[in-house]
């Protein structure tokens, strides 16, 4: 049978009138959310609103404070707006011994009071929030940090970890050997000591044998101070988070190579073919399938060994819900971190049960 | 029929991205003129005064563990704040170079100067191990070991001595930790010792009675319990052994120590350190 192009077959799938009953029922409550998003996003007080709020509501020392602050180089009033498009939190501060904090939560049009109880809760989940996602930070803080590690280091990490799986059950003994020994080290050594040998190690032998090396110099070359020493810190992760999921991403391809009937091996032999067409077009497509749920597992570990670049200064998600945790004398915000993570686990979990989905025909 | 449900989802998470990512971070902050009243005979050229050559050229790179409540933290809208932030932004303006602060942690700080920064202010008391290490300016505060129960907790505490025999929350590698341990190994006191990386986790596991005390700097627990006064009391204050908390710089960079120590000295003059102490341990 000849398949339909692409966009026919996505232009028949998006004709409503052959939808379910159920379908169409979700198709409306998604539709009523994404409506009542825009609404309310439409609707979320602006910081202005806030600031006049404040202006009138605020306790008169918070009040005096911003009068004087105006004009001066650096304001002893903090003022920090956090907004998550739907909900918003604004909150002024004088810290010190005897800090002065007053916080509201702005929600469908109005501003309300955030110091205790409720508006106090969600005022601070909003900040947590905020502050996690990383939004108005640079790229490499919270979530984008995650993220950009994750990938990153877990698909150049398969790359090579192909060729090691291959290397480890190839005939010569050298190669085979070499591979072995890096799987064997890489699996064998924590990622958290690696990472710390390779960012505050590496730089120390380099410049003791008269190299000029620092990660910061590698950073600047990608990003502007005083960014290029996080950017330095996010390349040594990247290295060696790629190097430690290389191994363990070895282990998986070499599984499910070996996994592969011997049979396979010998019907290709038999119609004449050679160890590497037997492999690129009989064995590694057929593997694919049963590679990709250990694959998705290592995804997530290492989403969630990301947090392990705390030892170089950066700060993903689990970092910044512990230094909130230690600055608020409040455990609440792990759980907008825990959301956080089964939000991104979900969603990359779906992703490669498709995958699955996908490749497993081929068994 | 899945298909579409996660097909929707999807369409439903893009749109909630965009909204997230459709936020602005206002810069509130205002650059206006000084406002505080400045003496004309005040340096503002320190750095050239005396030669320093920092990593990056006009920029001073401090580092600190920004979780050290009165010293340095993080406020609510992301910016350094605290006793050292205060004082090194002084310094800035003596100095006439800018500063820039990078949080990491307090566990091996030492080892990023002239690596990641120029020095450390980070709450950092001067003693005979980290000298060998690095260049401390002159001190800018003094401050002691304190000790620190939950409320109404039925002890009785006048000397380290008292803490035989219990179990210990401690900061890593902060002079409480190093002091504990060397008690601990010398076999004065027999206890265990429970290290967290940041101090309000030492804290929160007191209160959650997992660890009988918490020994931490003095300044620190005050400020602590100015903030959370019906959980804990400060049992007992090592007067007897004041520590001297000082700015750390490598050991090559005598330049740029010579640069902060004319700077703490005129702010001592000023009087700064007192309407600091004054703002942050009142």
């Amino acid at each position: 049978m000849k398949k339909q192009p692409l966009h026919k077959r996505l232009l028949a799938r998006l004709d409503v009138r052959k939808w379910r009953t159920r379908s169409k029922v979700i198709l409306c409550i998604v539709l009523a959310l994404i409506i009542a998003v825009g609404v309310l996003y439409y609707l979320m007080p602006t910081k202005t609103a806030f600031m006049n709020h404040a202006a009138i509501n605020a306790p008169e020392q918070l009040r005096e404070q911003m009068a004087k602050d105006q004009g001066a180089k650096r304001p002893k009033v903090i003022v920090a707006y956090n907004d998550l498009g739907i909900i918003s939190q604004c909150s002024f501060e004088i810290k010190g011994a005897q800090p002065i904090v007053e916080r509201y939560v702005g929600f469908a049009g109005h501003v309300f009071d955030a110091n205790e109880g409720v508006g106090m809760t969600v005022g601070r989940l909003v900040n947590f929030t905020y502050r996690m996602l990383g939004i108005g930070q640079g790229p490499l803080f919270g979530i984008k940090l995650t993220l950009l590690l994750t990938f990153m280091s877990v698909l150049s990490g398969f790359i090579i970890a192909v060729f090691l799986a291959l290397g480890k059950i190839s005939k010569n003994k050298l190669i085979s050997k070499i591979c072995s020994g890096y799987i064997f080290f890489f699996r064998g050594t924590p990622l958290l000591i690696q990472l710390m040998f390779l960012y505050f190690g590496l730089p120390t032998m380099l410049n003791g044998m008269g190299v000029e090396f620092a990660w910061t110099k590698l950073g600047a070359l990608f990003m502007e101070s005083p960014n290029d020493v996080y950017m330095g810190s996010f390349i040594a992760s990247y290295i060696s988070f790629t190097l430690n999921s290389a191994a363990y991403c070895a282990e998986i391809v070499r599984a499910a190579i070996l996994s592969i009937d011997k049979g396979q091996h010998e019907a290709a032999k038999a119609l004449g073919m050679t160890y590497g067409q037997t492999m690129s077009k009989v064995i590694i497509p057929q593997s694919i399938g049963r590679l990709i749920p250990p694959f998705a597992n290592e995804f997530v570990l290492i989403l969630k060994d990301a947090s392990l670049v705390f030892a170089v200064s950066l700060q993903d998600v689990t970092t910044i819900s512990s230094i909130l945790h230690n600055d608020y004398a409040s455990s609440l915000p792990y759980v907008p971190a825990l959301a956080i993570y089964l939000v991104l686990t979900w969603v990359l979990t779906a992703i490669f049960n498709k995958l699955e989905k996908k490749f497993s025909h081929y068994l | 029929m899945k298909r579409i449900i996660s097909i929707l989802l999807a369409c439903l998470m893009l749109v909630s991205l965009f909204a997230v990512a459709g936020c602005r971070k206002d810069d509130g902050a205002a650059t206006g003129a000084t406002g505080a009243t400045v003496n004309s005979d005040r340096p503002n050229n320190l750095a050239e005064k005396h030669g320093v050559k920092t990593m990056k050229d006009g920029k001073i790179v401090i580092g600190m563990e920004a979780a050290y409540e009165p010293f340095e933290m993080i406020a609510e809208d992301g910016s350094f704040v605290g006793y050292d932030v205060d004082m090194a932004y002084e310094l800035e303006e003596l100095l006439g170079v800018e500063v820039e602060f990078i949080n990491t942690g307090f566990d091996g700080i030492l080892d990023g100067i002239d690596v990641n920064y120029d020095c450390v202010i980070s709450a950092l008391t001067v003693n005979d191990e980290r000298k060998e290490q690095v260049l401390f300016t002159d001190h800018y505060i003094a401050n002691y070991q304190a000790v620190v129960v939950k409320k109404g907790a039925d002890v009785t505490v006048e000397g380290f001595e008292d803490l035989d025999g219990a179990k210990i929350s401690l900061q890593e590698g902060t002079t409480s930790s190093d002091l504990m341990e060397s008690l601990i190994e010398e076999g004065t006191i027999n206890a265990s010792v429970i290290s967290n990386p940041h101090v309000g986790t030492c804290f929160d596991s007191l209160k959650n009675g997992e660890v009988d005390f918490v020994v931490c700097d003095s300044t620190v627990a005050t400020a602590r319990l100015s903030k959370t006064p019906d959980d804990f009391e400060i049992i007992w204050v090592d007067n007897a052994n004041p520590e001297v908390f000082a700015i750390a710089v490598g050991k090559e960079n005598t330049a740029l120590a010579a640069a902060f120590n004319e700077g703490i000295s005129i702010l001592k003059d000023e009087g700064f350190f007192e309407d600091n102490d004054a703002r942050w341990f009142a």
